[in-house]
């Protein structure tokens, strides 16, 4: 159906493309339609009938309106040329209209253009000298080009109109840093990611700043925490723009982001809309479902792997998620009946054989777990190995056999060649639960406990400062630290399966050290 | 653009013919496209059916080398085919080819380019799903050995000596089986042995693969590498016998997987000791500090290189190394995808970087493109190191799909010309005709091809044919070549350097290297180009075990072989 159909509108569109055009107007390249999905069709179709009804009409109005929303239509959806085209049009038409240049600027800095794109920055602030999208993207197009003074005046402006404005400060922090100004960059770039947090691009700048500083230890922990989060701002052309895509693809990838800047919930909102265009779209599917089981809301991810392995039965990866989100709603059993389904598509997938050995474990069917990660990790090598008996040790843990499991990780810690987050976490716990250890060997696990806390400050960290803090007898910072770590589970949704921390903080408020390095209600053990 | 291009296609064919042998220069082209009627007669087919196969869109590379000792530089050429879940290696037909040098200058004093297909002759059948090839004398006989990276199993040709090679993948212990797609060989502990670093980019099965579509229209296309598990490289450290030994997880580099492509061998923390910088695909790029004791800390943040100034994590390809300001050090250039720029991250000293792309000029020119192969070279023989760019897409190109093209992923290559002020110039359009084509160009490897002292490039594309660009500047400069050669009379020392000297100061240096660029291996010699000075000329060489000497003068406008021992000492402190 659809193979017919793409040709015939192919057609259509070409002649209602080159009919829009009145005497005057730039001709608009045609646009091929063919091997499109059918929405982004549609809204191509719609935009540029839209349009041809304005140019039939005298209202200049209209007529710039019309271009513009078929400017938008076709920019959201990768026609980039076109999309300059319409706008172009729209721009002779309605040329105090500030939203024009402004998108050609983007246009064109997004090309590389950084002339051409400052010059249309030029006429938007023309237009409107205060407008704030287009102060940071001018000022960043003249930080592109070197000119520093200029740039900084934009960002100035800009932090001036909104004195929080993570794009203004961490511009200016940029402008300091191209000046070798590292002290002032420092600064700004530091209140730049007070005010968005989840700019975490902007620690490497941050970094540069320290290094050249002299500060050698802060810009390595600024470094570590590079990520791909950008400051945003309110941006209402672009937004606009978005509203149009028809693209599951551009919804996924828009959610991608927003996941990796730390907004889950917006992540899934976003999913959904790729979701409303294409219900069977698997990729779209696979990060619904890991965003919802991320929130803990494990009903909601189940049933969409559920909905996975309905639409293809033949990939084994599917079943491994059905799987693993069963491990997590508590329901080993039949998490162990998916890995096995998993194995019968695809024989001797390691994800499912692993899972396979944590189904038991988190079934309380140690001997079973115990034998299956022997298994593994006798088969393995390298990491593997030792991630496998990083997990026997953990059974170990579980069986009650605190100094077996101790004994292996003292020597998976002894063997690695370098310090091992998860393993000296493990060893913390223990020497501050089921293995009491003496002053010094506490001393060294509230060290680990700390860094590995300061590196990534989440439920487990903080969970095992706290644990670590109690076993010294600091109730206090034990009490703390919890509450932190219950917090952190509060916001990722996964506090209401954590029945551990709310065990462990009574003990710590009661003044007790908790008993165990692990609880057994929480399956399997914290498993990333 | 690309419409052009049969146009020229034909008319430098039907020019070529009709001059008899030698194909006549354009007037002002800085290079000229000899590839027709040489005989280098080759096209990488990735095999695409449609299924979007992640690894069809990655290939291939080329690697230069003598092999048969007789001072030409002769091509190979990596191969695809069939790809899919039931295809072996030995399901496809065509494989790698070797294309012996046989270019001669003619009675009238032009240079006529001549290829000979000698892949059965040599005793080559690599079959693999080809990706890169690296090039070293791995056991010191004097005879460059040929490494062949593939979707799957690599491979290890020992050359004979005798224009023979013999396939001791097995025996010598340097398989990778992963995807890898570049390498590079470097004695990393000064044994005067060379180690292989290899690069391996995802963990991609049919099984696994999976259905990616364009963002904006939601088309079916390739995939982007986030869809894949990036994996660890891999060191396989000479022991000196025909034989590595796997060493990855001892040097400390086993428990760091990204999505590595291009890799680059130098000594970027002015230590002595040589280091390794990896271009990752989509995640940061890693720059391995030697240790001196055969392990390697990956301090790629701090140094400056391993994202960009803004923190992004770019779509790392190809990487070269060199020193285009003459600091005395070697900075580091990486090629990225379309929206993100190329990047140039200044050597500032100690092993700390700066990103100086928009000062340079090399951003916005990038922007367009995506880049894959790589490689500073001098092109005008100036003194400054200039830049060529390898382009081609990995995800449809609108323009392209609007012309009904049926593999709208090709784009032109580029060049840069060097303005000696920490500027760079795009000098494309001075390529001529040869850089108004378009291809899917990946592996770009430089060498002198005819021994011209002018720097001539080889590119290979997907579903394209290779091409050999001669360079064809034409403006009197001078140069100065020189092959690093071991004590022993034999081995080409890679990783050894020569400076140029300016009375008694050390003024421009060059280092020997195969490695960089993409998938591809260079000419191991240094140029130095000269511009008009054309008085002989003194150089110093630091090799590879510390030792340094002064040689010369030499003469210019010609090669030397200098051995390592045979030149006038240079205490330390001097």
């Amino acid at each position: 159906m659809i193979r017919i159909v793409f040709p015939i509108t192919f057609v259509l569109c070409l002649l209602l493309a080159s009919g829009s055009a009145r005497a005057g107007d730039i001709a608009i390249d045609p646009v091929p339609l063919d091997g499109l999905a059918e929405p982004i069709v549609e809204a191509i179709r719609a935009a540029q009938v839209n349009l041809e009804q304005a140019q039939a009409g005298e209202q200049t109005v209209v007529r710039a309106q019309a271009y513009a929303v078929y400017g938008d239509v076709l920019l959201a959806h990768g026609f980039s040329d076109q999309a300059s085209q319409a706008y172009q049009n729209a721009r002779a038409l309605a040329p105090t209209v500030l939203d024009w240049p402004y998108l050609l600027g983007v246009i064109a800095a997004g090309e590389g253009r950084l002339d051409e794109a400052l010059g249309l920055f030029d006429e938007a602030l023309a237009i409107d000298g205060w407008d704030r999208p287009s102060l940071a993207r001018r000022g960043q197009v003249q930080l592109e080009r070197g000119e520093l003074d200029a740039s900084e005046r934009d960002f100035q402006r800009l932090a001036q109109l909104q004195p929080d404005s993570a794009v203004a400060l961490a511009g200016l922090g940029r402008v300091s840093l191209a000046r070798n100004d590292y002290e002032q960059a420092a600064e700004f770039l530091e209140q730049a990611i007070n005010q968005s947090p989840s700019a975490t691009r902007l620690f490497q700048p941050l970094g540069m700043a320290y290094r050249g500083m002299g500060r050698a230890d802060d810009a390595r922990a600024a470094l570590a925490r590079v990520g791909d989060g950008q400051p945003s701002m309110t941006d209402p052309a672009l937004d606009r723009v978005t509203e149009q895509s028809r693209s599951a693809q551009y919804f996924l990838e828009v959610s991608m982001e927003r996941a990796a800047a730390g907004d889950l919930h917006a992540a899934r909102q976003t999913l959904l809309s790729a979701l409303a265009l294409e219900p069977t779209n698997l990729t779209v599917l696979e990060n619904y479902g890991q965003i919802a089981a991320r929130q803990g809301d494990l009903d909601e991810a189940r049933a969409t792997f559920r909905r996975m392995v309905q639409i293809d039965r033949s990939n084994a990866d599917y079943f491994v998620m059905l799987g693993q989100v069963d491990e997590l709603r508590g329901e080993p059993s039949e998490a162990f009946a998916a890995y096995q389904q998993a194995l019968t598509v695809q024989p001797g997938l390691m994800a499912a054989r692993e899972g396979l050995a944590f189904a038991p474990l988190a079934r309380g069917e140690l001997a079973e777990a115990d034998q299956r990660f022997e298994t593994l990790a006798s088969e393995s090598e390298g990491d593997a190995e030792r991630r496998f008996r990083f997990w026997q040790a953990k059974t170990w843990l579980a069986k009650g056999d605190c100094g077996r499991g101790a004994d292996l990780l003292d020597l998976l810690s002894d063997s690695s060649e370098q310090a091992d987050p998860m393993i000296l976490s493990a060893i913390a716990r223990i020497r501050s639960s089921c293995r009491r250890s003496d002053e010094a060997g506490l001393d060294e696990a509230l060290e680990w406990a700390e860094l590995i806390y300061d590196n990534e400050p989440d439920v487990e960290s903080a969970a095992t400062l706290a644990m670590v803090h109690a076993a010294r007898g600091e109730f206090d910072d034990a009490v703390d630290f919890q509450a932190q770590a219950m917090f952190e589970a509060l916001r990722d949704g996964s506090l209401d399966f954590r029945a551990d921390l709310r065990e462990n903080m009574e003990r710590y408020q009661n003044g007790e050290a908790a008993r165990q390095p692990y609880s057994p209600g929480y399956p399997p053990f914290g498993r990333p | 653009m690309n419409n052009k291009l049969p146009c020229v296609f034909s008319r430098l064919i039907g020019t070529a013919m009709l001059a008899g042998l030698a194909v006549p220069l354009a007037a002002g082209d800085w290079y000229q496209d000899v590839t027709a009627d040489s005989g280098l007669d080759f096209r990488y087919d990735n095999g695409m059916t449609g299924e979007f196969w992640f690894p069809e869109i990655m290939g291939a590379g080329v690697g230069l080398l003598d092999f048969n000792g007789n001072g030409l530089l002769d091509i190979y050429l990596v191969q695809g085919g069939a790809l899919g879940a039931d295809t072996g290696p030995g399901d496809r037909e065509q494989g790698d080819r070797l294309f012996r040098n046989d270019s001669f200058e003619n009675e009238a004093g032009d240079w006529v380019w001549r290829f000979t297909d000698v892949t059965e002759q040599a005793g080559i059948d690599a079959r693999g799903y080809g990706m890169g090839v690296a090039i070293g004398d791995i056991n010191g006989n004097g005879y460059p050995d040929i490494y062949v990276l593939n979707f799957g199993d690599n491979q290890l040709w020992r050359n004979n000596g005798d224009g023979t090679f013999t396939d001791i993948t097995a025996e010598s212990g340097a398989n990778d089986p992963r995807w890898s797609v570049s390498a590079s060989f470097v004695d990393l502990d000064g044994s005067g042995h060379l180690d292989l670093f290899v690069a391996n980019y995802v963990s991609f099965s049919f099984a696994g693969h999976r259905a990616c579509r364009s963002a904006t229209t939601g088309a079916q296309d390739y995939c982007s590498p986030s869809a894949y598990q990036g994996i660890a490289d891999g060191l396989f450290r000479n022991l000196g016998d025909g034989r590595f030994e796997e060493v990855s997880r001892a040097a400390g580099i086993s428990g760091t997987a990204r999505h590595g492509l291009g890799v680059i061998a130098a000594d970027f923390n002015g230590n002595g000791r040589p280091d390794i910088y990896v271009a990752n695909d989509g995640s940061a790029n890693s720059l391995w500090l030697n240790q001196g004791d055969f392990t390697f800390i990956d301090d790629a943040f701090l140094a400056g290189v391993a994202v960009n100034a803004d923190g992004a994590m770019e779509a790392g390809m190809g990487v070269d190394a060199a020193d285009y300001n003459r600091s005395g050090r070697d900075s580091i250039f990486i090629t990225h995808m379309r929206r993100e720029t190329n990047t140039l991250y200044r050597n500032d000293g100690d092993g700390w970087f700066s990103d100086v792309t928009s000062a340079s000029g090399l951003g916005s020119p990038s922007f367009p493109f995506t880049g894959f192969g790589t490689a500073w070279l001098d092109i005008d023989n100036d003194g400054w190191m200039d830049l060529a760019v390898a382009n081609g897409a990995v995800v449809v190109e609108e323009s392209l799909v609007n012309a009904g093209d049926p593999f709208p992923y090709h784009q032109i290559n580029q060049l840069f010309l060097n303005q000696g002020n920490g500027r760079f110039e795009e000098v494309t359009r001075r390529g001529g005709t040869a850089f108004e084509a378009s291809f899917v160009t990946r592996g770009l490897a430089v060498g002198d091809l005819n021994n011209n002292g002018r720097p001539d490039i080889v590119m290979a594309n997907i579903n394209g044919p290779a091409r050999v660009l001669a360079n064809s500047v034409d403006n009197g400069h001078h140069w100065l070549g020189l092959s690093l050669i071991a004590a022993d009379g034999r081995r080409q020392l890679t990783g050894a350097v020569a400076w140029l000297l300016d009375g008694d100061e050390l003024a421009v240096k060059r280092r020997s290297r195969t490695d960089g660029s993409y998938a591809s291996a260079n000419d191991g010699r240094i140029l130095f180009g000269l511009a008009a000075q054309g008085e002989a000329r003194r150089i110093e060489v630091h090799w590879p075990n510390g030792q340094r000497e002064r040689f010369g003068p030499l003469e210019v406008d010609q090669y030397h072989t200098i051995t390592q021992g045979s030149g006038d000492a240079v205490a330390d402190g001097d």
